[in-house]
């Protein structure tokens, strides 16, 4: 099996596509016509479009920044790939940081179910709060763990903030804020009383490495971390599980994900009314 | 005639010995001419340390002719009777530490006094005071309008961490341990907390909404590593408040105000220490100015302002505005203390 596998070069006219194939020449290489792998965008019924891809023959599909899509789509896509042995790579913004790897062992020191994990996202306001809280939602499962319940507290075209509990019991709480002032950025943070851990990240798009601070009774220490945009990462992992035949969890971990935006933004509050302090 | 405005101080504690003694040192024209407390060996070590006289009783300090000034550092439920008495007895002013009161009534009745006796009292809200702070007021006032998010967090390591580098405290209180942690404790630890500590910016947080009157709870609970979380919505504004106990060494005390074209960040310095004033950025997507840090904080800013009262430099606060302070702190600490009390409960018949 060869370790190059071939992409089309209409990728290169999506930016959000191209940050990551065009800088991996040594494992993708543009060619018209059929392809080993695809890639495409998340907006609209993109699973359908991912399911057509391996239907006609991709061996593996990345998808950006994929959005809630079709439930119908989704089944369609999951026995397709089953079918076909296909690989897919959701690349779901911060989530695929390749700085989470090098704070995973930070994170899962601290992610007991006493600590506290808090994480914040800013983002433009033209951001959607489903495609905001989705994006989340996989950044706390890709740095800690997967969110299990969730409330939200407020949603409005400012943000929003959700209180909730982590797989393992951990107590959650997310919040966005979206403004033109602020640069796209995302924070993780584990607080237990001796220690904690805290996860800066920037702009998904760039490659300026995020920063990691692990605090205790000592001091503060500041591992290093890599120069890479997540969407390069997203398509190393593509890569290595194509050439490897490995297969991805990528999809349950999005329809549950999926699952928890949709309830979580249909029901609202978890209260009547909030109280006025009177 | 001494050429120095005489102070009477009302509570020996930590904060009177690591704040404002200090403090003290670094604003000319005060003399700390009588002490007060309530443990003989604080009060005497602490009168020795500036050469004044030392009392057991309150009142001492307060008829004391040579007290121009009197400083209530005493516990909170003290505090307003303190006020009351300063005012009443014709001092030149009363700076008060947070909270003024520890209820509506208390404030009104200090107001009242206030009034009646045109002595001006001063709370000891030091960020209210903050260089940093007031430069960002000044430059960029405009976002105590258009704000819609704020963000008012602070992670606190233990205070003798700071108390012990800003001077060398005697007789410090032992703070209660242990017993039964109910409903009824965890209702108390949250009012505590906001009363306690919360309430530092509290004021600056309703400085951004004269609707304050209308806040809504949307969520208040006890940090299971300790600390509170609690989400505010006042008219339009979202409000985000918390405070998180840490034994790791590196403090946080940040207030961020964003709006949809500029936002504020002021960090300020860690309590009790000097360690100059608030560093206030503000940005507007891809640029950013800078206000501060500037050589003194808070502290020294609140008795810069008190020297400026009696010199007849600077025009009293507004009693009112102070009492609005306090009445916010009050009114949201009860409402969340309620909210964590319920849900405490509702939590326990859950899982019986």
């Amino acid at each position: 099996m060869s370790a190059i596998l071939t992409i089309s070069p209409a990728e290169r006219a999506e930016p959000r596509l191209r940050l990551g194939a065009a800088v991996l020449p040594s494992s993708f290489r543009y060619t018209e016509g059929d392809t080993d792998v695809v890639g495409i965008l998340g907006d609209g019924d993109w699973a359908q479009r991912a399911a057509d891809a391996v239907e006609q023959g991709a061996r593996g599909v990345l998808v950006v920044d994929p959005g809630l899509g079709s439930t119908e789509s989704l089944v369609r896509l999951r026995a397709v790939l089953s079918r076909r042995s296909a690989a897919l790579v959701l690349d779901r913004g911060w989530a695929s940081s390749p700085s989470l790897d090098f704070a995973a062992e930070e994170f899962d020191r601290l992610a007991a179910p006493s600590a506290l994990v808090e994480s914040r996202l800013d983002a433009s306001p033209d951001a959607e709060a489903s495609a905001t809280l989705l994006a989340h939602l996989a950044l706390v499962r890709a740095s800690v763990s997967p969110v299990r319940e969730l409330r939200m507290l407020r949603v409005d075209a400012t943000g929003y903030d959700a209180l909730g509990t982590l797989e393992g019991g951990a107590d959650v709480n997310l919040s966005a804020i979206f403004s033109h002032a602020l640069t796209q950025a995302a924070t993780v943070r584990i607080v237990r009383p001796e220690s904690t851990v805290l996860l800066e990240l920037g702009a998904v798009d760039v490659a300026a490495p995020g920063r990691l601070s692990v605090l205790g009774r000592a001091g503060r220490r500041v591992p290093l971390l890599p120069f890479e945009t997540p969407h390069r990462g997203a398509w190393r992992r593509l890569h290595a599980a194509v050439t490897d035949g490995t297969t991805t969890t990528d999809l349950d971990a999005f329809v549950d994900d999926a699952e928890l935006t949709q309830e979580a933004l249909s029901v609202g509050g978890f209260r009547p009314g909030p109280r006025v302090a009177r | 005639m001494s050429s120095t405005t005489g102070v009477g101080i009302l509570g020996c504690g930590p904060v009177t010995q690591a704040i404002h003694l200090p403090t003290l040192e670094r604003v000319p024209g005060f003399t700390v001419v009588h002490v007060m407390d309530v443990n003989p060996e604080v009060a005497a070590a602490v009168a020795s340390r500036v050469g004044a006289a030392w009392s057991l009783d309150a009142d001492e300090v307060i008829s004391d002719p040579a007290v121009e000034v009197v400083v209530v550092c005493s516990p909170n439920g003290f505090h307003a009777e303190q006020v009351i008495a300063a005012c009443r007895a014709g001092k030149k002013a009363v700076l008060c530490e947070k909270p003024l009161a520890m209820s509506e009534g208390e404030a009104g009745a200090i107001a009242d006094v206030s009034r009646e006796t045109g002595v001006p009292v001063v709370v000891g809200a030091m960020h209210t005071f903050d260089p940093g702070w007031l430069a960002a007021l000044e430059n960029w006032g405009g976002i105590l309008e258009s704000a819609h998010t704020l963000r008012y967090s602070i992670t606190l390591p233990p205070n003798p961490r700071f108390e012990d580098f800003a001077t060398d405290v005697v007789g410090r209180p032992i703070l209660g341990q242990g017993g039964k942690f109910d409903a009824e404790a965890a209702a108390g630890m949250m009012a505590g907390s906001i009363m306690g500590l919360a309430i530092h910016d509290l004021p600056l947080i309703r400085m951004f909404c004269p609707d304050w009157e209308s806040t809504e709870v949307l969520s208040a609970q006890i940090i299971r590593t300790g600390g509170y979380l609690i989400h505010l919505r006042i008219g339009s504004r979202s409000i985000r408040i918390q405070g998180v106990m840490t034994q790791t060494l590196e403090p946080e005390w940040r207030l961020e105000a964003i709006a949809d074209d500029m936002a504020l960040e002021v960090a300020f310095p860690n309590s009790y220490v000097h360690a100059g004033s608030a560093l206030a950025v503000l940005r507007r997507g891809d640029t950013s100015e800078t206000a501060g840090p500037f050589a003194e904080n808070g502290y020294v800013g609140e008795w810069a302002y008190v020297a400026d009262l009696v010199a007849g430099r600077a025009e009293p606060i507004p009693v009112d505005r102070l009492v609005d302070d306090v009445t916010f702190a009050l009114r949201l600490a009860d409402t969340a203390s309620s909210e964590v009390r319920d849900r405490f409960t509702a939590e326990l018949e859950a899982h019986r």
